[in-house]
C-alpha cells in the first residue's frame, strides 16, 4: 500500500490521520507481506462464507413492538421524538 | 441520449426487512423502532418471508430471471441516516436480473431488482439533523434499468408503464418513489441522486437535457459527476461530493445466508399493457382508451371480463369511464343491455348502485322461448295449469331470474302458447 | 448450587474488585448483586443495563436496553451476571494488552493474561468456583484459558446464539465459556446452546457426545512451535497413550496460509461492523453537532484504538474492487478447502496441539514485537476457529509455576465429544490455581 492510497482509505474510514502514520503504514505493509502469501495458494474451492451450512431462516411478517423503545433512546440525543445527529 | 435509472420502491409489508417493528409511517417518530434498524451493537438481522415473496413476483412481472438462491452484501458508506455505516443490498445474489419493460417500439432492459433496506428519514436542520428511524429497515426493491431510454418521451412512457405493472403488484409508486437518474447526452455521465416522485423526475430529467444540450452547443465539456434536484427551484446543482467514485467495498453479509426461491409461488403476473392489446386485437377497440381504463384500476381491469363481443368492450369502457366505483355483477349485466352512451353521470351512479327508476324492459319474445320450452320439458305443467291458474308462480319462479316480468304478463304468454299448441 | 446469603454477594463483589484491582479483570462490576449464581460476562456481550464498551473508548456510555440471548438463558436458570470482563478491544488480541486497563497474569502480574477474552480467564483463574461467559473470534477463548490456566471452551460455530453479541467478525463469532473444570462448561453450555428466532445463523443442530480414542498430531503444526512447549507436549502425547489413546500423526499442506486467511476475512467483516461507530445513537462521544457530519464522525472514530484503526484500514483496503478477488475472495476458498482437510483429519479421532505456540510470555516481550509478529502467534489457535469447530483449550502443565495449556478440537457439532475428552483427562491430572478467592 503506498502513501496516497493509505490516506485515501483513512479518509474513507472516516479516520483521522495520525502523527505517527509512517509507523502506521510500515506496520501494515507487513501485514500485507503476511497475507501476499496466499497469492501462491490455488485452490478451486467455492468460497466458504460461513464455516458451517446455514438453512435459511425467514422471520413471518407479523409486527411486533420492541418493550424498550425509552432505553433505547436514552442512549441517544433526543429533539421532540427525533434522534439528533449532526449537521449534513 | 442515454438514460438510465435506479427506481426505489417500498413494498407493502406489515413489517421491516430484517425486524419486526411496524411499516406504519403515520406514527409519531421513533416510536416504530428497535435495536435491529437503529443498528445498535449486538442486534442481528433476521429476514422478512414476506419480502421474499413480493420481490419474486415483481422481478417476474418485470420478467427478470428470479435467481434460485438470493444473497445479501453490505455496502459500506457514511451518513447519519445509515445506522450500521452499512446498508444491507443486494449485487450479484440479487433476487431479479435481465428482465425488460415494453415501450412504443422498443425494451427498456431492466438490470436487475434487489431487496434492500431504507435508510431513516433526515429532517436538515441549520446545525443539526434530526433522524427519524420509523423509515429504517423498511423493505425497498432498487429497480435498476439499462440505460436504454433515449428520450424525454420514452422516460415518460417507461415510467406510465413502470407504474401500472407496479400497480398490480400491490405498489402505488406516485406515493413515494425515489430515484437515482443518469443521463448523459454526450461521453460522461451525470448522476442526479435521490429524486422523490414521478413529477420531479420528470422535471430534472428535462433540466438536465436542457443544461447538458446548452454545454455541447457552446462546445463546453459536460463533466462527470454527481448532483442534486432541488424540488423548489426545479433545477439540478452539481452535489460538493468527491468527484471520485465511493468505495462502497461489498461483502456478503454473513449475519445472513444464502435464500431459496424455488418454494415461492409466483403468481401469473398482470401486465396492463399487454391486457390492453389482446383486448384492442381481439375486439377491435382503441387500444390508448383501453390503457386509460385499466392502467391503474383494478376495479376497471375486473371488468374486462364481461366482456364477450366487440359491442360489449364499448360499451364496458364507456362504463370505466364514467363509474367511480365498481357496480355488482348484477348491475354490469342490467347496464350492459342499456343505452348507457346517453346516460348522465348522476343517472349512471344511480343505477351502479342498483336505484333504477323505471324497470328493465323485457324481452318479451325471449321469455316466450323460455316458457315454451319449460313446458315442453316438463308436459305435466300445462296439465297443472289447467286446473289450478296458481301454477304459474312456479314459472315465474323460474324465469324471473333473468328476466323481470310481471304475473299478468307470464299468464298472457302461458295461454297464449297453450292455445297455439291447441291448434 | 450452594445458597448464598446477604454477605456472600457482598463478600463476592469486594473479591471481583479485589481480582480487578491485582489483574484489571472487570470493565463493569455488578454492585448489586443480590441473588442467583454469579456468573462474569465478557465485555461484547450486552447484559441489559450493564454498560457495555467492548473496551472500546467509543462506546463508552453504552448501555444495552436488553440482554443477550445467553445471558436471558442464564438468568432463566438463576444465574446472575456479577461483571463484564475486560478484554482486546472489540476482540482484536490474543494477549490482553489492546485495552485501556492492560490485564495481567494471575499467576505473575509481569505476565500476559492473553486475549481477548483476557478478563474471563483472570476471573476464572482467581474466584472459586468461577464461571465465565466468553468468545471467541481466531483464538480468543484458547489462548488466555492456556496462558491463565483454566479450561476455555469454543463451540461449533452457530450452536450458541450470537443476538447481543458485539460483532467481530460475523462469520466467525462463536460465544464460550471458560470454568475450573469441564463439566461445569458442559453444564453452561446446554444452557445457552440452540437455535435463536433472532440469529439467521443460530442452529437447533444436535450436538453430539461420542469420546473417541485416538488423537491426531498435525506434524507440520508442531513444527512451529517453540521447543520447550514441543518438549512438554510430547509428555502430554505419552501420557494420552499410557491411557490407552491412540496417537496418529498426519501433515496437512496449507496449515500455512491460516494466519493470513484468517486475519484478511476477519478484518474485511471488522471493518464493516466498525462503521456504525460515529458518535452518535450510542456510546458518549462527541456531542458538537454543528460539525459537518464527516468531521464529526472522524473526530468520535478517533477514540478507536490503535488495533481497531490497522484493522478498519487493512479490512477496508482488501475489500476494495481493485484487490478483492485477490485477498478476501481467494480467502474464502482456501477457508473451505482447509475446512475439507481439517475434516477429513478428524475422521481418525481429535486433533491436538499446544494452545499456544510460546510459553506465557512477558508483558513487555509483547509490547516491543510488531503487529505481523504478534499474529503470526494464532498459528495454533486460528485453524478450529476458521473452520468453527468445536474446541478446548485444557491446562496441562507447570513449568517454572506458570500453567500451558493443549487445545483438543472435534468434528462439528462434536462439542459434547470434545467436553468428554477433558472430562477423562481431569480425572488423572488435577488443575492449580494460585488463587481461589470467595
Amino acid at each position: 500500500m503506498d502513501r496516497v492510497s493509505f490516506e485515501k482509505i483513512v479518509e474513507a474510514c472516516r479516520l483521522p490521520l495520525e502523527d505517527d502514520s509512517e509507523k502506521i503504514l510500515s506496520d501494515l505493509n507487513e501485514i500485507l507481506e503476511v497475507f501476499d502469501k496466499i497469492d501462491k495458494c490455488n485452490v478451486a474451492d467455492e468460497p466458504a462464507f460461513h464455516p458451517v451450512g446455514i438453512p435459511q431462516k425467514l422471520r413471518e411478517d407479523i409486527p411486533k413492538t420492541f418493550d424498550n423503545v425509552d432505553k433505547l433512546l436514552e442512549n441517544t440525543s433526543t429533539y421532540r421524538f427525533y434522534v439528533v445527529g449532526p449537521k449534513i | 441520449m442515454k438514460i438510465g435509472l435506479e427506481v426505489h420502491v417500498a413494498l407493502p409489508t406489515k413489517t421491516k426487512l430484517f425486524c419486526s417493528d411496524s411499516t406504519s409511517y403515520s406514527d409519531e417518530p421513533n416510536t416504530n423502532i428497535c435495536p435491529v434498524c437503529m443498528g445498535f451493537p449486538g442486534s442481528k438481522p433476521v429476514l422478512n418471508k414476506e419480502t421474499l415473496i413480493l420481490s419474486a413476483n415483481i422481478a417476474t412481472a418485470l420478467h427478470c430471471r428470479v435467481i434460485e438462491r438470493t444473497s445479501f452484501v453490505r455496502k459500506v458508506y457514511f451518513y447519519p441516516d445509515l445506522p450500521k455505516g452499512y446498508q444491507i443490498t443486494q449485487t450479484e445474489g440479487a433476487i431479479g436480473n435481465g428482465g425488460s419493460v415494453a415501450i412504443s417500439g422498443k425494451e427498456v432492459r431492466i438490470r436487475r431488482v434487489q431487496i434492500e433496506e431504507d435508510p431513516a428519514k433526515v429532517v436538515r436542520g441549520e446545525n443539526y439533523t434530526l433522524l427519524d428511524f420509523n423509515r429504517s429497515g423498511i423493505p425497498l426493491n432498487e429497480i435498476v434499468t439499462e440505460p436504454d431510454i433515449c428520450s424525454e418521451s420514452e422516460l415518460k412512457e417507461f415510467l406510465v408503464e413502470l407504474r401500472s405493472i407496479l400497480y398490480y403488484q400491490g405498489i402505488d409508486i406516485d406515493r413515494e418513489i425515489k430515484t437515482d437518474l443518469n443521463i448523459s447526452l454526450a461521453e460522461e455521465r451525470v448522476e442526479v441522486k435521490n429524486i422523490t416522485g414521478v413529477d420531479s423526475l420528470l422535471k430534472a430529467a428535462r433540466y438536465e437535457i436542457l443544461r447538458q444540450g446548452s454545454l455541447l452547443e457552446e462546445n463546453q465539456p459536460v463533466k462527470r459527476e454527481t448532483r442534486a434536484f432541488d424540488e423548489k427551484s426545479g433545477v439540478t446543482v452539481s452535489s460538493r461530493e468527491k468527484e471520485t467514485e465511493e468505495e462502497y467495498g461489498f461483502i456478503f453479509d454473513t449475519d445472513l445466508t444464502f435464500y431459496d426461491t424455488k418454494w415461492i409461488e409466483v403468481k401469473k403476473p398482470v401486465i396492463p399493457r399487454l391486457v390492453a392489446e389482446k383486448y384492442s386485437k381481439k375486439y377491435g377497440y382503441d387500444e390508448e382508451k383501453l390503457r386509460e381504463a385499466i392502467y391503474l384500476n383494478r376495479d376497471n381491469m375486473d371488468m374486462l371480463a364481461y366482456v364477450d363481443d366487440g359491442a360489449a368492450i364499448e360499451k364496458v369502457v364507456n362504463l370505466m369511464q364514467k363509474l367511480r366505483s365498481k357496480p355488482t355483477k348484477e348491475v354490469i349485466r342490467r347496464l350492459l343491455n342499456s343505452d348507457i352512451n346517453n346516460l348522465s353521470r348522476e343517472q349512471l351512479e344511480r343505477w351502479v348502485r342498483g336505484e333504477f327508476d323505471e324497470p328493465e324492459p323485457v324481452n318479451m319474445d325471449e321469455v316466450r322461448r323460455e316458457v315454451a320450452e319449460l313446458l315442453r320439458s316438463d308436459p305435466s305443467l300445462s296439465k297443472r295449469y289447467k286446473e289450478n291458474k296458481n301454477t304459474v308462480n312456479f314459472i315465474i319462479g323460474k324465469v324471473k331470474k333473468k328476466h323481470n316480468v310481471s304475473y299478468n304478463d307470464i299468464v298472457g304468454i302461458v295461454d297464449s302458447i297453450l292455445s297455439d299448441n291447441q291448434v | 448450587m450452594n445458597a448464598h446469603t446477604v454477605m456472600d454477594y457482598k463478600k463476592l463483589v469486594s473479591v471481583a474488585k479485589n481480582v480487578d484491582e491485582k489483574f484489571n479483570a472487570f470493565n463493569a462490576i455488578n454492585e448489586n448483586l443480590s441473588g442467583g449464581r454469579p456468573i462474569s460476562v465478557k465485555d461484547n456481550i450486552c447484559v441489559s443495563g450493564l454498560e457495555c464498551t467492548a473496551s472500546s473508548r467509543v462506546l463508552r456510555g453504552y448501555i444495552p436496553p436488553f440482554d443477550a440471548t445467553v445471558v436471558e438463558k442464564l438468568k432463566n436458570k438463576g444465574f446472575s451476571v456479577l461483571g463484564k470482563t475486560n478484554m482486546d478491544e472489540f476482540g482484536f488480541g490474543s494477549f490482553g494488552l489492546n485495552t485501556e486497563k492492560q490485564t495481567k497474569n494471575p499467576f505473575n502480574p509481569e505476565y500476559c493474561a492473553g486475549g481477548s477474552s483476557a478478563g474471563s480467564a483472570i476471573a476464572t483463574a482467581s474466584i472459586k468456583d468461577h464461571i465465565s461467559i466468553a468468545e471467541s473470534t481466531g483464538g480468543s477463548i484458547s489462548a488466555p484459558a492456556a496462558f491463565c490456566g483454566v479450561v476455555g471452551f469454543t463451540p461449533t460455530y452457530g450452536t450458541v446464539s450470537r443476538f447481543g453479541l458485539i460483532d467481530y467478525a460475523n462469520s466467525l463469532d462463536k460465544i464460550g465459556v471458560m470454568s475450573r473444570t469441564s463439566r461445569d462448561i458442559r453444564e453452561v453450555f446446554g444452557i445457552i446452546r440452540g437455535g435463536d428466532e433472532r440469529d439467521t445463523t443460530s442452529t437447533d443442530r444436535e450436538v453430539k457426545d461420542e469420546p473417541k480414542r485416538a488423537v491426531t498430531v498435525v506434524d507440520n503444526l508442531l513444527d512451529l512451535v517453540d521447543g520447550e512447549v514441543k518438549e512438554h507436549f510430547q509428555d502430554l502425547l505419552g501420557k494420552l497413550m499410557n491411557a490407552g489413546f491412540k496417537v496418529n500423526h498426519t501433515k496437512i499442506e496449507g496449515i500455512e496460509y491460516a494466519v493470513p486467511v484468517y486475519y484478511i476475512i476477519s478484518m474485511a467483516e471488522a471493518s464493516t461492523n466498525l462503521a456504525k461507530y460515529q458518535g452518535f445513537k450510542y456510546g458518549k462521544g462527541a456531542v458538537d453537532y454543528g460539525t459537518d457530519y464527516n468531521t464529526f464522525f472522524k473526530r468520535a472514530r478517533a477514540s478507536f484504538g490503535a488495533e481497531a484503526k490497522r484493522r478498519i484500514i487493512l479490512g477496508t483496503f482488501i475489500r476494495s474492487a481493485s484487490v478483492k478477488s485477490r485477498y478476501y475472495e481467494k480467502a474464502l476458498r482456501i477457508r473451505a478447502n482447509l475446512i475439507k482437510k481439517l475434516k477429513v483429519a478428524l475422521k481418525s479421532g481429535y486433533l491436538l496441539s499446544p494452545t499456544m505456540p510460546i510459553k506465557t510470555p512477558r508483558i513487555d516481550e509483547i509490547e516491543r514485537l510488531s503487529p505481523a509478529k504478534i499474529y503470526a502467534m494464532d498459528v495454533l489457535t486460528v485453524l478450529p476457529n476458521l473452520a468453527g469447530l468445536p474446541h478446548m483449550s485444557f491446562p496441562y502443565a507447570y513449568p517454572e509455576d506458570m500453567p500451558i495449556g493443549a487445545q483438543i478440537v472435534g468434528d462439528h457439532f462434536d462439542d459434547y465429544s470434545v467436553m468428554s475428552f477433558v472430562d477423562e483427562w481431569e480425572k488423572s491430572f488435577k488443575y492449580k490455581f494460585k488463587y481461589s478467592m470467595g
